[in-house]
């Protein structure tokens, strides 16, 4: 029991003694600042007004795309993979399709983007839906067939009409897998975004890192790599919360079956 | 996967039909002058473009070059990543030590650092390299560190009451036993590795596909260009199809095994 | 040969208070036993066979192989699980699985093959060496977890509720089967169940355990004839005197409603 607590605190000491190195190597100039300065100057960078302006802006510039996108894209991917779940026929047309487009790396849609939607809000929120459109897909698919055999003839026998089963059988059991898959889509959506703003936008986070690499304000893209990820950390935290509440049946559900 | 079921013909015949009618609608699209050609080159122009392109060994030096990163990055964090995820899920009190680093680190977009990593390491082959390591690394590692911890206790307790010792028991028990989760983290990193490895091309390189589509965009070869997207999207499905064939043989008793138990 | 000495187990549950399990158990398994451990659902039966095989130490008392403290699996003993889903390995064909028994006693390729294909033998599932264990019923899986047991060459067979999870018909086979190999290999058998029929009908000696925490109720010597037959045994009338004695040797343990 001691030892687990010990390792636990070891846990928590361990990243904080990793910056603390990080701090004094800079500091005595075992590394080079240019490319790696000492955290206490990106903090300081990051704490200066007209960067945290930058910062700031820049942050919300990517969250809108992130969330347009992930909206869009969590929409269609939900919608178009109940569907195909729901009605096979459905699935088998369009299944060849799906399995060439899916694999597609979506930054190779950037070019072609850029072409018909500019560098702006829009190619950044078009190409963040496609990308996390896939794993809702995949889930919501799956999730369609959750509901299994016995529960959907049961709901048969006892005079459900087939939207009925669909909307209140089908559709509630397969919001667990759906969830998986839309938390999965929006951690997509924060790379993707990210990543296309590096590409191919003047605005956003991503942009802001890489010009700040290119311009050698080296502190300043530390500290704007830190806000990518502080904003992936948020979303998903606020993301599992609103889970838990709306699916709380579930936990109950899966303790009885243990 | 639902239960096997016979499928109409329309069900087998429809899907590679849709397929097919889509360079076909393309050309219609095209052809129709509802977007601008010059956007919107012909289906037939495109297919015309890439033949040549891959005949004078523009495409597939390209690819040669995005693949050897791509794959480097991905075989190196499979390597690390396997082994120390195995060994953080097996021991809960590497299990304490590591979990709130890798807390930390988890939600950073692998590709914000590649602006870092240029600064280290330039914008040739090792930071590409690096890039994709660092990308594929997360999903290798907790797939590894989860199928390790929830190797179910009866296969451990069998393993050693049939004598199999501290090697055996981790060669011959808990790596068969994760090896359904260690796969589905190396399904996760394969697409990643791929991404990562084109953007790292288009933010900082002079070769590889990445660099080539956006190049050929900023010189409005849009045909060119298209050719390049074709290209990554049939790599991009020859990998998964490669993988899943692999998984298929590989994990062939998981599936059997799953719905046998259920 | 296998000793159990004023066994306890006390599980500590996180934050709850520490229960016994177990509470000073003690007993004597000889050569040539078919020693049953009887009781009801959840009295400790299993944790007293984990610890005999080596799987868990005791909270207090000694477990003693021919006069050795028992500290992890010895090589003399072979376990069969009530859940043979998850102790057959999976991703190894039937064969493959009793191979794992094989496998850490340095015998040829050939040695080894023999070995299993005759254990396989012996308990009737000659052809089908090559299946996956969850290509076959359940019953098939037990007699392939018994062939795994037969081939590590253990002197003690432990099973815990080996067949609480088959069908009644293919109960009685393996019974039956039990019976069998035990006579032609002349094992020692430690065996855990609720059930108080198949107790008597398996067993040289029952120690009745009582409800948690466990303590031994009573032992006794089952003077049925050898050998036992399904119909023949059950319906003598010393069966059913048995049976009945350990049915109210329960009762009395167990709460009043």
């Amino acid at each position: 029991m001691k030892r687990e607590q010990a390792c636990r605190l070891a846990g928590y000491l361990l990243p904080a003694a990793v910056i603390l190195l990080w701090e004094v190597c800079a500091r005595a100039g075992f590394i080079d600042l240019d490319a790696l300065p000492a955290p206490s100057a990106i903090l300081a960078e990051a704490a200066n007004p007209g960067a945290l302006a930058e910062l700031g802006g820049q942050t919300l510039v990517t969250l809108r795309r992130i969330l347009t996108g992930f909206a869009l894209g969590g929409a269609a991917g939900f919608l178009l993979g109940f569907a195909c779940g729901c009605l096979p026929r459905l699935y088998a047309a369009l299944e060849t399709i799906i399995e060439f487009l899916r694999p597609m790396p979506s930054v190779a849609l950037i070019p072609i983007g850029i072409l018909f939607l500019g560098t702006g809000d829009a190619l950044c929120e078009a190409i963040v839906a496609f990308a996390c459109s896939w794993p809702v897909f995949i889930s919501a698919l799956r999730g369609a067939g959750a509901a299994g055999a016995p529960l959907v003839n049961t709901a048969r026998t006892l005079g459900a009409s087939r939207a009925r089963i669909t909307f209140r059988v089908i559709l509630p059991a397969a919001l667990p897998n759906v969830f998986t898959g839309l938390r999965v889509g929006l951690g997509v959506a924060v790379a993707v975004a990210v990543i296309t703003e590096m590409a191919a936008s003047g605005s956003g986070l991503g942009a802001l890192i890489l010009s700040a690499s290119l311009s050698f304000r080296v502190a300043l893209m530390y500290a704007a790599i830190a806000a990518a990820g502080l904003l992936g950390f948020t979303l998903n935290a606020l993301f599992t919360l609103t889970e838990d509440r709306l699916l709380a049946w579930r936990h109950g559900a899966s303790k009885e079956a243990r | 996967m639902s239960s096997p079921r016979k499928r109409s013909l329309f069900e087998k015949a429809s899907g590679p039909v849709f397929f097919l009618s889509l360079p076909l609608l393309w050309e219609a699209v095209s052809r129709s002058g509802l977007v601008s050609k010059l956007y919107f080159p012909t289906a037939a122009d495109i297919i015309a473009v890439w033949f040549s392109l891959m005949a004078d060994g523009t495409l597939p030096l390209a690819l040669y070059q995005t693949f050897s990163r791509m794959a480097a990055g991905f075989f190196t964090a499979a390597c690390l990543m396997i082994p120390l995820g195995a060994a953080i899920g097996l021991s809960p009190r590497l299990r304490l030590l590591f979990t709130p680093a890798i807390e930390l680190l988890r939600p950073l977009p692998p590709p914000a650092i590649i602006p870092a990593a240029m600064l280290f390491l330039g914008i040739g082959s090792s930071m590409k390299i690096f890039v994709v390591f660092f990308a594929c690394s997360f999903p290798i590692l907790i797939n590894a560190m989860e199928g390790a911890r929830r190797v179910p206790r009866l296969f451990t307790d069998t393993g050693r009451v049939f004598g199999a010792g501290k090697g055996r028991l981790i060669w011959r028990v808990i790596l068969p036993a994760a090896s359904p989760r260690i796969m589905s983290g190396l399904r996760v990193a394969l697409p990643i590795a791929l991404i990562v490895a084109v953007l790292s091309e288009m933010v900082g390189s002079v070769d590889g596909v990445g660099h080539f589509i956006l190049h050929m965009q900023r010189v409005f070869s849009i045909p060119q260009m298209y050719a390049g997207v074709v290209t990554l999207g049939l790599a991009g499905w020859i990998i998964n199809a490669l993988f899943m064939l692999a998984d298929r043989k590989l994990l062939a008793w998981y599936g059997g095994w799953k719905r046998g138990g259920a | 040969m296998l000793e159990i000495k004023n066994f306890s187990k006390t599980y500590a549950a996180n934050g709850a208070c520490p229960s016994p399990a177990v509470e000073n158990v003690s007993f004597t398994l000889r050569r040539g036993d078919l020693l049953v451990l009887a009781g009801p659902s959840g009295c400790g039966k299993s944790t007293i066979l984990t610890a005999a095989a080596g799987l868990a130490p005791p909270t207090c008392g000694q477990i003693l192989l021919e006069g050795r403290p028992v500290t992890a699996p010895p090589k003399e003993m072979a376990l069969v699980f009530q859940d043979y889903a998850n102790s057959l390995f999976p991703w190894r064909t039937v064969t493959g699985n009793v191979l794992f028994a094989l496998e850490g006693k340095g015998l040829s390729r050939k040695a080894m093959r023999d070995a299993a294909a005759s254990s396989l033998e012996s308990v009737g599932l000659g052809g089908f060496g090559d299946h996956y264990p969850w290509q076959l019923s359940g019953g098939m899986q037990q007699r392939a977890a018994i062939a795994r047991g037969l081939a590590y060459g253990a002197e003690i067979l432990l099973m815990d509720e080996p067949f609480a999870s088959v069908d009644a018909q293919t109960r009685e086979d393996l019974e039956d089967l039990l019976l069998r190999v035990r006579e032609r290999y002349g094992i020692t058998v430690l065996l855990v169940t609720h059930d108080i029929d198949e107790a008597v009908y398996l067993a040289s000696r029952i120690l009745v355990l009582s409800k948690r925490p466990s303590t031994v109720a009573a032992e006794i010597t089952v003077d049925l004839p050898w050998p036992r037959e399904q119909v023949g045994t059950r319906s003598l009338a010393r069966f059913i005197e048995l049976r009945n004695h350990i049915h109210q040797l329960l009762k009395a343990g167990a709460p009043s409603l």
